[in-house]
């Protein structure tokens, strides 16, 4: 029997409504050599990233003289996944996911107000139970912020799909390997452009509509999220600094 | 609120893996009272003016589902707990708790207690899974008693002495399904409850009523922890009983731990297990295995082997006699065979079961429970005892019943009154008992069934037409012909079969070629030198030499049986050749080495179901994995999976074997009918010498069985009278019975005249007789 | 603080950190003459330490180590194995350190660091020579199956000291790890311990269970100028320095090894004593955060069950 993804009385498997994002947490500052660090938790995916810039560029050749050069390497910790990783380094994964986290951020970036200076952007899966892409763009979009590199707008992730003809926001693991179709998107909220959209198997055009309306939502719910984590950091930084008096 | 639950998981590669969920605790989860006063109420359906909400455990779900399907029943709470677990002990009573919950008619609401913040429990240190979901059902029923302080009560329903006590101490209203049942005043509702065993009803079974006397029938199970230690050092060994079909106090049960098939004889050694039942074995000392005669001392008179008049069996999983040593049958050495007896229990096969009541005398006085005995259809289910105030409505109707308990007190099981199907002898009644015998479901498609389908009306899209794997051909003329049975040896002459098995063949060597390990494939097993000695017997005694080495000098030495001007001789022995070979089976490629695909009854060194996907499931799954090689769409992932993929084609032979069976017992039945008014007189082959008569086969009806050639007759032992018998000759070599002058000689294959009728021993008892003409 | 006031401490942050990137020896030096370290602890003590375990639930076992910033984080991941013939009862546990790029902006993506495999070596022979853990403990059926631990411990945050934070990490997840209950077959298979006995034959349940640990492994870096010893440096107080004596003992001091790769200043027997002695005081301070980590991991359990 196919896996009841959804039960009658419309709850998830977790306990979730179709249209709920797990519970997020997020902490800046969490790596002291960093010059912005994060770590973003979806449930129980959980990512650290870090943002060391801007700093010169390491290999002259690739100086940009109109704008910062970005980098980005993305991991994952060898007990990240249910089944120990024997993946090494540089797999194809890591490599497409690296490449949609920098262009994700670059569209974010004020890069032509650094010339000559080059951004890394690293990202190191700790935990990963679905929606691993959504949360590196978000802790990586927090790092940035966390290390006052320019920015447009923050960049929030999140992913959608379908299952047991239900559109569901935010995938688990599980509803991952549902086998439906999994639509992840990457929104820059205040200029409510989408600067990511990727997804997996069929999905017949009106069907992707809702699923695309859904992902934008809890891009939206998960922006408003990171605004307030980045807003309370200020206030706490402002009050150690003593810019604040109580 | 958070929760995570952690457990350990096989994974595909083998390994042993950690697995963690979230589990999310809410507070809008509704308590689905329409008078309440705080939850949303859209699906609502619990009503004010019930007399009790009723809050049901696990068990009274499971075994008391058709007392919860009765109109009666209604105001109920059924807890996700309580859903899970019934969901995996048992998934057909699953979908009918289900099927009662989404019922608009009816009012049953699913309570999700296990993501409900204020119900939801966590495992303590030392709790066993039963513990902690017995204890969720009772955090459940004490929120719902204060979250609907003023409305009807709360009543939890357990049969379980500890939950009920636990619940009692924590102010739980809780009751006992039978009390409860018996609260209500309606004695209707009192057949369909579940019985266990209670000590009025034991001693209807025992002779010494006296407690320190009671008697004991059947030795005790073991304890789970002793068979399974047992299991592991090859003491039990472990398996599914099989229930001779023909002789039901003969089970046999195949084990991975020992090569031999073991036989279980007499129902002490059965120990109350079922047919399906997965049981565990011990081996009887050697010197028991040639006690032949055993049977006789255990067994009563009502277990007594009876064979009856049917259709003529088709391969030898339909022959009653041919294969099976049976006591009193020649050459039978039941000491050359491993047998043994039940010790445990592992898994129950319990279901429903079509049949009808013994008859019996009406009790003085009305209205009161009786006790009566049920008898299956299927012969292979020992009689059930049920109780039930409806004694004169039932006797003369086909009923289903369900068996509840067995104890070992009891000569036998304990089971309910389920429901009426009809009047016994009714076509329609008979017919549906047929079905329900051979687990045919012949329900409606489930919605989710049907949405996996286009919406109606449907015609050829402009997608379906751009689609590049699909093909317009409705501009060529196109007619499809039913192919027909293909398990007799060279009848596939036609043009037509030989397309149908040219394109079965080659789509088998394609998917073999692409998916070694998993092409489902069907296959007939060579017979064996063993199997076909009865027809190597008959042959002979007829002076007819058959050659076996191959199925092709099987066949060519067929073609040329023809006897002396006997048209039908040739036919005749064609048939007896197909009984003497096993069925055709599907089998997944990983499973077997090449030689063992091979299609005897077809020459073939590979085949498989290609061609008719409307018609036979194996079809579709060998369309998929056709598409699959020829690069169309992805292999689904069943294909990966060696457990699944090996229970699909055991499914698929269980499927196929009951409907054939269906399919014969439905004709049985029409012939039953047509015989009833019509006594008929016929020509009759004999194809089997037996020590009181022989079997006939009717060429004419295709119908099958015994002629006494002495009256069956019992002496004051029970024991069958051999007196008259000793007046016939028996030439086992030669197959003929003659009388001691030698004045009447029966060989096999000759013709005699039979006289075919129905009669009736018993009221709604009927069935065929053959009398042989003299 | 006014205006004008926070004005002046912002520029004189900007001057000490002017002084601190030119002068390094003369900035450590003069801090320690007051007898300080310029993170302002007293010259022998090392950082403020936390340790949390079972901060990955999808591990078997897991920890959690900050030694001032120096993050550690360390996971076990089980998988079954056939056991070598000659020592048929006995498992494994893989130790490997790495160093993500996210740890310091000295680590080049794409390049392996040379201390990944330096630590990883040094953590194996003090878990070899500590005996911490009877490999036999990990047997589950003997010669025919045992537990492979796969023991990852990553560098999150990289500020000194990474052999003491990682080898602290190591224990602690190993003191965290909890073989599952599984089942096993005659034929030595593993499977969840909630299998059904109706698929497969003759299956014994063997309890989950916590590892007996033995003696605990520790580590202690001191950095070595010539007047002063440094224990638990920051990766400034280890640049400056440059020479480091690494002192590995149990808690209760009973020395393992040492490690004194290279430096400047060679080290007398006096140094190597003082060290010691340093190790044997951190020793006891390091037994009652680690216990207490544990000890609150253990009355966790019950709750994490499910």
């Amino acid at each position: 029997m196919a896996l009841e993804f959804i039960s009658p009385e419309g709850l998830r498997l977790d306990g979730r409504r179709p249209a709920e994002i797990r519970q997020l947490r997020a902490n800046l500052g969490v790596i002291d050599k960093a010059d912005g660090s994060a770590t973003f938790e979806m449930g129980n995916t959980k990512v650290i990233a870090a943002v060391y810039g801007p700093h010169e560029v390491q290999n002259r050749s690739q100086q940009l003289l109109d704008q910062a050069l970005v980098k980005c390497e993305y991991s994952m910790a060898n007990f990240s996944t249910g089944d120990r990783r024997r993946k090494q380094k540089g797999d194809r994964r890591s490599v497409e996911i690296s490449l949609v986290i920098r262009q994700s951020m670059e569209a974010a970036i004020m890069t032509h107000l650094l010339p000559r200076t080059q951004i890394d952007i690293f990202v190191h899966v700790l935990q990963a139970d679905g929606g691993t892409r959504s949360a590196c763009i978000n802790a990586a979009s927090l790092a940035l912020a966390d290390a006052g590199i320019p920015m447009r707008d923050i960049v929030a992730s999140c992913a959608s799909g379908y299952l047991n003809n239900t559109p569901l926001l935010d995938l688990n693991y599980l509803e991952d390997s549902g086998g439906g179709p999994d639509v992840t998107i990457a929104l820059l909220p205040k200029l409510d452009k989408i600067t990511l959209l990727q997804m997996d198997a069929k999905l017949p055009l009106e069907m992707f509509e809702k699923v695309f309306e859904l992902g934008n939502k809890g891009c939206v719910a998960i922006a408003n999220y990171m605004r307030n984590v980045l807003l309370e950091n200020t206030k706490d930084l402002a009050f150690a600094r003593g810019v604040v008096k109580v | 609120m958070l929760q995570s639950k952690a457990f350990m998981k096989k994974t595909r590669r083998g390994q042993v893996v950690k697995v963690v969920r979230e589990h999310y605790l809410r507070d809008d989860i509704s308590c689905g009272a329409i008078f309440c006063q705080s939850c949303e109420k859209e699906s609502a359906c619990l009503s004010s003016s019930a007399p009790n909400i009723l809050i049901v455990d696990t068990n009274v779900t499971l075994h008391h589902i058709d007392l919860l399907e009765n109109n009666a029943i209604d105001d109920v709470v059924i807890l996700s707990v309580v859903l899970e677990e019934v969901k995996n002990r048992n998934l057909s009573v699953y979908n009918r708790i289900r099927a009662l919950c989404s019922n608009p008619m009816r009012r049953f609401f699913v309570f999700a207690n296990e993501h409900h913040k204020d119900t939801f429990v966590k495992t303590m240190p030392g709790e066993s899974p039963n513990d902690r979901n017995d204890r969720a059902i009772r955090s459940a029923s004490l929120w719902y008693q204060k979250h609907l302080g003023q409305g009807p009560p709360i009543l939890l329903l357990t049969n379980d002495i500890e939950n009920k006590r636990k619940a009692l101490q924590e102010g739980i209203c809780t009751e006992t399904v039978q009390s409860y049942v018996e609260s209500l005043g309606r004695p209707e509702l009192f057949d369909l409850v579940a019985q266990v065993c209670d000590s009025s009803l034991a001693e209807m079974d025992i002779e010494d009523s006296r407690p320190s006397k009671k008697k004991l029938i059947y030795p005790e199970h073991r304890p789970m922890s002793e068979i399974t230690s047992g299991l592991q050092q090859r003491i039990f060994h472990q398996g599914k009983l099989r229930v001779n079909r023909y002789n039901p106090i003969e089970a046999y049960v195949n084990s991975e731990s020992i090569d031999e098939e073991i036989i279980i004889y007499g129902r002490i050694n059965m120990n109350r297990a079922f047919e399906g039942d997965v049981v565990a074995v011990e081996l009887l000392p050697e010197d028991q295995w040639k006690e032949g005669n055993t049977l006789k001392l255990i067994e009563d008179e009502e277990d007594e082997v009876e064979e009856k008049v049917g259709l003529a069996p088709d391969s030898v999983d339909a022959a009653p006699t041919s294969l099976q040593a049976k006591p009193g049958d020649f050459g039978s050495k039941i000491g050359s065979r491993t047998c043994g007896r039940v010790v445990g229990i592992i898994k129950r096969n319990w279901h429903s079961y079509c049949g009808s009541l013994e008859p019996m005398p009406m009790p003085a006085g009305v209205g009161g429970a009786v006790n009566a005995l049920f008898v299956a259809s299927d012969r292979r289910i020992p009689k059930i005892r049920i109780q039930t105030r409806q004694l004169g409505n039932l006797l003369d109707k086909r009923i289903l019943v369900a068996v509840d308990s067995w104890d070992i007190s009891l000569r036998y099981p304990l089971g309910h009154y389920v429901k009426t199907i009809g009047d016994i002898g009714d076509r329609a009644t008979e017919s549906e008992v047929l079905m329900i015998e051979n687990d045919i479901n012949n329900r409606p498609f489930s919605e989710q069934v049907l949405a996996c389908l286009p919406p109606l009306p449907w015609s050829v899209s402009q997608d379906d037409l751009k689609c590049n794997y699909r093909e317009d051909i409705r501009h060529i003329r196109v007619f499809s012909v039913d192919p027909p049975g293909m398990y007799q040896i060279r009848e596939a002459n036609q043009m037509i079969e030989e397309f149908m098995l040219a394109a079965n063949i080659s789509v088998a060597e394609k998917i073999l070629k692409h998916y070694p390990l998993c092409a489902l494939l069907r296959r007939h097993p060579i017979p064996t030198p063993k199997m076909l000695e009865p027809l190597i017997r008959t042959a002979a005694a007829v002076g007819v030499k058959l050659d076996i080495t191959s199925s092709k000098s099987l066949a060519d030495s067929l073609d040329n049986a023809l006897g002396n001007n006997d048209p039908y001789f040739n036919k005749l022995i064609r048939i007896l050749a197909t009984r003497c070979m096993t069925q055709a089976v599907y089998f997944s490629s990983g499973e077997l080495t090449p030689p063992e695909y091979y299609h005897y009854g077809l020459a073939a060194a590979l085949y498989t179901h290609f061609t008719s996907p409307i018609r036979r499931y194996a079809d579709v799954i060998v369309h998929r994995l056709l598409a699959a090689a020829l690069g169309l769409f992805k292999l689904p992932a069943v294909f990966h999976d060696k457990v699944q993929l090996n229970s699909l084609a055991d499914n698929l032979n269980f499927r196929h074997r009951n409907a054939q069976m269906a399919s014969r017992a439905s004709v049985e039945l029409h012939t039953l009918i047509y015989f009833r008014n019509r006594p008929t007189d016929a020509e009759a082959r004999i194809v089997k010498i037996r020590s009181n008569g022989f079997i006939v086969f009717v060429p004419k009806f295709g119908i099958e069985g015994p002629v006494y050639l002495t009256p069956k007759a019992k002496d004051n032992n029970g024991e069958e009278s051999c007196k008259n018998s000793a007046d016939w000759i028996v030439d086992e070599e030669q197959q003929r019975i003659s009388t001691r002058d030698g004045k009447r000689v029966y060989m096999v294959l000759d013709v005699v005249h039979v006289h075919i009728e129905v009669i009736e021993p018993q009221p709604n008892r009927s069935k065929l007789v053959l009398t042989l003409l003299k | 603080m006014t205006e004008h006031e926070h004005a002046a401490s912002v520029g004189e942050d900007v001057e000490l950190e002017a002084f601190r990137r030119l002068y390094p020896l003369e900035f450590l030096e003069k801090f320690l003459k007051d007898g300080v370290r310029p993170d302002g602890r007293p010259l022998g003590r090392a950082r403020s330490t936390l340790i949390s375990v079972g901060s990955l639930p999808h591990a078997e076992g897991s920890a959690m180590v900050k030694l001032g910033n120096t993050t550690m984080l360390a996971g076990v991941k089980l998988e079954v194995m056939t056991p070598s013939v000659d020592f048929p009862d006995e498992g494994r546990i893989v130790v490997d350190f790495q160093m993500p790029a996210i740890c310091s902006p000295h680590v080049r993506p794409g390049r392996q660091s040379e201390l990944e495999p330096v630590v990883s070596e040094q953590i194996r022979n003090a878990l070899s020579s500590s005996m911490m853990v009877d490999l036999r403990e990990l047997n589950i059926a003997p010669g025919k199956a045992a537990w492979m631990a796969y023991l990852d411990v990553y560098c999150l945050d990289s500020d000194g000291s990474l052999l003491d934070a990682a080898l602290l990490a190591t224990a602690a997840a190993l003191a965290d790890l909890k073989l599952p209950e599984v089942a096993v077959t005659d034929d030595g298979k593993v499977l969840p311990a909630s299998s059904d006995v109706q698929e497969h034959r003759s299956l014994k349940n063997i309890q989950s269970k916590r590892l007996k640990l033995g003696k605990i492994p520790m580590a202690l870096t001191c950095a070595v100028h010539p007047k002063y010893i440094l224990p638990d440096p920051t990766a400034e107080e280890e640049a400056i320095l440059k020479t480091t004596i690494t002192v590995l003992t149990d808690f209760s001091g009973q020395l393992f090894s040492l490690y004194k790769p290279g430096g400047e200043v060679l080290a007398s027997t006096s140094t190597v004593q003082d060290c010691f002695a340093l190790a044997k005081y951190r020793g006891k301070e390091l037994q009652k955060i680690f216990n207490n980590a544990v000890i609150d991991a253990e009355a966790d359990d019950a709750m994490v069950e499910d």
